[in-house]
């Protein structure tokens, strides 16, 4: 029997010493000591969660120590990569053209026609297929790297690793102590201006979108640092739509051009009127629009292609045909089981073998000697449907793991974009732990495993300088003209405006519950605290804290069995902190990171302090310790609030914000005083002046009235002071002035009659306080408002719908009719 | 013969669509036995924007897109087509089926672009269970086309003609159970079973003739769109037409609109629509000689 052969370990030379590049490293690591790492290690994934925001499932973490390249080896890698592009490209070229590959039989049909990534499309396809490109590597027993997947459809992982070099810059400076590390940005610059060549343009700043399939799934936050760095729009489909030829975002001010689209997702799915499409919504048109020259996609759609499996068996012969070169890359070595032999296969060391779908690189792969019988037959039968791959041990490097420092085996993604007149390749990437010895390395079920695994930063050093003649500075091209990218996109503008209300409701609710959780303790049974202990639960069923009208009639201990419910997953503060962070992940590519990192921070904070105020069996001890998680609760809305106000928003998203939470508070003020009023017998003179306190407690508003009234409550001053005094920040005066600036600075020539609803609004509120005032007896005019008030209520909740019709209507997902469309792929996981 | 092809989809709509984007495949082409004399195209509402051009597979087809609200969504194709299509080669003049699998299977000069149509497709996969029932034609060494025409014939004798049974989605293994279906489920059964042996088939879309010739009887699926099989014979002699609904070769009863792996790639009107519900279809086809078309001549806009 053979020897398993050893893996290399990449921080030694072949003859048991440490190869020079790592030493100083080395050094560093252990000044720090084991603890320290797993505790730096902590930070980063802490950071991590804080940036990526409440995703499914956690994300990649960062381990501290990165995988160091010599400049030497990376210009070996990089020349080799650029050479494969270029074979690609070509091949794409004739793949999708004259075909000479197959009618030369230098490629075998069987490779190509049933690939799901072959797309059958009405006409050719003009300029280049590829504009970035991925590889994955492993460094074989033998030293060499090989390429295990070319990545041309998604090519993630990019953001992640500019992510790890900015955590470990932060979190580990002692690490780069004395070093020089290629820095990893200016191929962000690079990539960016590639863009803005792409489109073309001299009269106007091109339009840049990224594509992204929606705010859920682990590679939310890949496109969020993506279309920051390359300044580009993130866009659902839902959001685009092809219009006269042309690609068109819709934005809170009309519809604006895409001249250059990003896609990350299958090729068959970006346009469903013209290809198959699939479970992730595409842009109906969308071929025919680029076809006509009116967009360009990144990568071309088609280009998927390139990651057929079984490439791998030809790409020799591929080099040579198509540019004349041999490669200086090798695959990992890949058998045609139809050229080389089912038998010569399996009589082999089937140990020794993955079996993996020639044409479809989703197909999970299988080790050969664990191959069903029912396998074996299909490959027997019809021997092009598979490709065999050496399973070759990787190279493995350590890692901090919280037991020590332990070797782990990894595989490295390097990162390559088209200028225009050449590829660059990033001197840095995106090494990952392989996790799972079950699938085979850069398969598409082992980087689903590994979205949620260990990543590492990869250094290219500049350490001897002997070495660097391998790598000559590419010229740099000129710097195209970037400016920001104007108009909010309606679904942005839509979360925003959500975001407002949710916080808005989380506060509405903190404060009722405040006013609960203080009476609720002390209740001497007295018939006036017992009605306005009523009220306030009737306000808190009608905010939602509470379940239906039972709670209102029933005895002390339901009550407050029932409040106790409000920490559950279910209960309304739980709902909304998970909406909040939710929303805000949809959002996150348009706050500054600081306001982003505060929500998802207080999120996570609250709902686990609202999880441990539960006390099973104890209503008592729950109440209190809500009523102090209440505070917080009001803290973090203050808290958010600040940072709005300051600079919490980037292109325009604020003002949406703000409608969104000054109509809720304006609503929830509006509803207070309407239900408090509508009390039993509020009129009688000790009830009024109860009502009145309640109001004013309920709004904030307490204190502010004091210091105007000193402690005399009247109906038309605690009105004038709640609805009507643009002085006082928490009255529906002020809310409502600062909704309509926010519909001036968006509407400003105010043909939309937004900001006249809004003062209608005000001018019946003012009708309402001036009745009061004017009648004979002040209580029964108060008494008899609530219908009047909750009238206007309602035309404030209209308002609300107008500007939703106004602004953020986006397009539906649209139908399918005729054809066969319906015939769906299965549901691959996501993968880094 | 010469015939006179009118083909009319209607959409009615519930409720207004607001955008639409379509791409239909309702224009035939020309191609050896097929000349076009005339086609028109008329959509109602007239579209924003129309692309005239071919699919991949070189199938006429246009996309058609709406921007305004409509309720109902009309496409009217009228073409004249003569059609004289060669009659079949000699049986024994074709390779065994086993030779022509494995010419076709290599690809190469001869077989590159055949090739295509060997593999699994979205509607059409090689089928172990249609494979079954075809093997009984595909006897050692039979000459590749006496082992086609047997199964059209036998297709149309044990399976029966019957609307309203299957739809786009009834699985191969049921129509085979059930023995009925219409002639997209013949034609897909027939693709499966010679894709399973290893011999090139495609999804012919087009129509034949509605009423029959004097003293024959009506042939099947004559009042929609209609579905057939054509199968490649080797280099020397190419593809033949082969109808397992009516158990014919295609000769001078059809007119090709053009060709997929199947339904999928050449479904004659399909879209993506943003608004409607409770939508209505009504498609209507006639394909007559024209020397008995009273229908008027011509549109000026035919070319």
């Amino acid at each position: 029997m053979d020897m398993a052969p050893i893996p290399v370990d990449e921080m030694v030379d072949g003859h048991g010493g440490v190869r020079p590049h790592w030493r100083r490293l080395l050094g560093a690591i252990s000044d720090l000591g084991h603890r320290e790492l797993l505790e730096r290690g902590r930070q980063m994934a802490r950071a991590l969660h804080d940036q990526t925001g409440p995703t499914e499932g956690a994300a990649a973490r960062c381990d501290p120590v990165p995988l160091l390249l010599t400049a030497h080896e990376f210009a070996r890698l990089s020349e080799g990569m650029v050479q494969r592009a270029r074979v690609l490209e070509a091949a794409l070229r004739d793949l999708y053209g004259q075909r000479d590959l197959l009618a030369d039989g230098v490629l075998p049909p069987s490779l190509i026609y049933p690939a799901p990534g072959f797309l059958r499309m009405g006409g050719p396809v003009a300029g280049a297929f590829l504009n970035f490109y991925a590889v994955d590597l492993i460094r074989g027993p033998d030293g060499a790297w090989r390429v295990a997947a070319d990545r041309v459809a998604r090519a993630n992982g990019i953001g992640q690793a500019l992510e790890n070099r900015r955590q470990m810059t932060r979190t580990l400076p002692e690490l780069f102590a004395g070093r020089e590390v290629q820095p990893l940005s200016p191929f962000f610059d690079a990539w960016q201006d590639s863009l803005h060549h792409l489109a073309g343009l001299r009269d106007r700043n091109p339009g840049l979108a990224l594509l992204t399939p929606g705010p859920r799934g682990s590679l939310r936050a890949e496109h969020v640092i993506l279309a920051r760095e390359l300044g580009c729009v993130l866009a659902e489909a839902g959001d685009l739509a092809v219009r006269d030829g042309a690609l068109w975002l819709k934005t809170v001010r009309g519809l604006r051009r895409v001249d250059v689209l990003l896609l990350r997702q299958d090729g068959w799915t970006v346009d469903p009127l013209e290809l198959e499409g699939g479970s992730t919504p595409g842009i109906a048109g969308l071929l025919d629009a680029a076809r006509g020259g009116a967009v360009r996609l990144v990568n071309h759609p088609a280009s998927g292609l390139a990651e057929v499996p079984g490439l791998a068996a030809f790409m020799p012969a591929l080099g040579r045909r198509l540019i004349g070169e041999d490669l200086l890359l090798p695959d990992v070595p890949t058998r045609w089981p139809a050229r080389d032999g089912v038998d010569a296969l399996l009589s082999d060391d089937r140990g020794r073998w993955w079996l993996r779908d020639s044409t479809n690189a989703r197909a999970p792969a299988c080790r050969l000697d664990r191959a069903k019988e029912s396998m074996l037959a299909t490959l027997r039968r019809t021997p092009d449907r598979f490709v065999a791959v050496e399973a070759l041990a990787p190279s493995v490097m350590p890692s901090i793991q919280p037991a020590g420092i332990e070797p782990g085996a990894i595989i490295l993604r390097l990162f390559a974009l088209f200028d225009g007149g050449g590829w660059q390749v990033m001197p840095g990437g995106l090494a990952r732990l392989l996790s799972d010895p079950d699938q085979l390395p850069g398969s598409a079920m082992d980087r689903a495993r590994g979205a949620h695994g260990v990543t590492k930063d990869v250094w290219v050093t500049v350490e001897d300088s002997r070495n660097l003649v391998g790598i000559a500075a590419p010229p740099m091209p000129v710097l195209a003209i970037r400016r920001g990218q104007g108009d909010l996109p309606s679904r942005a503008a839509d979360d925003f405006f959500w975001l407002g209300r949710y916080l808005e409701q989380l506060e509405d609710a903190g404060r009722i519950l405040r006013v609960l959780t203080r009476r609720i303790g002390r209740v001497d049974g007295s018939p006036r605290e017992r009605a306005e202990l009523e009220t306030v639960l009737r306000l808190a069923v009608h905010a939602g804290l509470l379940q239906g009208e039972s709670v209102t009639g029933a005895g002390f201990a339901t009550q407050m069995r029932a409040l106790a419910e409000i920490t559950l997953e279910a209960g309304l503060p739980q709902r909304l902190l998970s909406e909040i962070g939710r929303v805000s992940a949809g959002l996150r590519d348009r706050m500054t990171i600081e306001t982003f990192e505060t929500i998802v921070q207080g999120t996570d904070a609250l709902r686990g302090r609202l999880r441990e105020a539960r006390v099973a069996g104890d209503a008592g001890r729950t109440l209190e310790r809500v009523g102090r998680v209440t505070d917080d609760l009001l803290r973090y809305g203050a808290t958010i609030s600040g940072l709005t106000a300051e600079n919490m928003v980037r292109s325009g998203g604020r003002q949406f914000l703000e409608l969104g939470r000054r109509i809720e508070r304006a609503s929830s003020i509006l509803t207070a005083i309407a239900l408090i009023l509508r009390q039993k017998d509020v009129s009688q003179r000790g009830r009024m002046e109860g009502a009145l306190r309640l109001m004013l407690e309920l709004s904030d508003c307490a204190i502010t009235y004091r210091s105007r009234y000193f402690a005399v409550f009247q109906p038309a001053p605690v009105l004038d002071l709640l609805l009507l005094d643009d002085g006082n920040p928490r009255g529906v005066a002020s809310q409502m002035a600062m909704v309509a600036r926010a519909l001036a600075d968006l509407d400003p020539s105010g043909g939309t009659g937004l900001a006249e609803a809004a003062s209608t609004v005000m001018e019946r509120l003012r009708g309402v306080v001036d009745d009061v005032l004017s009648a004979p007896q002040q209580d029964v005019a108060a008494a008899a408002l609530p219908d009047r008030l909750l009238d206007i209520h309602a035309a404030l909740r209209d308002l609300g719908q107008r500007i939703a019709r106004r602004f953020f209507v986006v397009l539906m997902p649209p139908r399918a009719v005729g054809g066969s469309r319906t015939v769906e792929r299965d549901a691959i996981p996501d993968e880094s | 013969m010469i015939y006179h092809v009118r083909h009319l989809t209607r959409y009615s709509y519930g409720s207004p669509v607001d955008l639409a984007a379509h791409i239909v495949h309702v224009t035939p082409r020309d191609l050896p036995g097929q000349t076009v004399r005339w086609t028109r195209l008329d959509v109602t509402p007239p579209p924003v924007r129309r692309v005239d051009g071919t699919d991949y597979f070189g199938n006429l087809i246009a996309w058609l897109y709406h921007e305004a609200p409509h309720r109902s969504f009309s496409v009217l194709a009228e073409s004249e087509v003569e059609v004289a299509f060669p009659p079949p080669p000699p049986e024994h003049a074709t390779p065994s089926w086993e030779d022509l699998a494995a010419l076709a299977r290599d690809g190469g000069a001869a077989a590159w672009q055949v090739a295509e149509f060997l593999f699994d497709s979205p509607m059409c996969a090689a089928h172990p269970a249609a494979g079954e029932y075809a093997a009984l034609s595909f006897t050692p060494r039979r000459p590749v086309l006496a082992a086609l025409l047997d199964l059209n014939m036998r297709i149309y004798t044990d399976f029966r003609f019957r609307a309203g049974v299957t739809t786009l989605s009834t699985p191969i293994e049921q129509v085979l159970a059930r023995r009925e279906g219409v002639c997209q489920d013949f034609t897909h059964l027939m693709i499966s079973a010679l894709r399973w042996i290893g011999v090139p088939a495609r999804y012919m879309s087009g129509y034949i003739r509605t009423r029959p010739p004097p003293g024959q009887a009506r042939r099947l699926g004559s009042d929609q769109s209609h579905a057939w099989v054509a199968a490649w014979l080797g280099p020397a002699h190419g593809w033949i037409g082969l109808d397992p609904t009516n158990g014919i070769v295609m000769r001078d009863e059809h007119v090709v609109l053009g060709w997929g792996r199947d339904y999928a790639d050449i479904s004659p009107v399909h879209g993506l629509i943003l608004g409607g519900g409770n939508d209505e279809l009504k498609v209507g086809v006639d394909l007559v000689p024209a020397e008995e078309w009273d229908g008027g001549p011509p549109a000026p806009d035919a070319r």
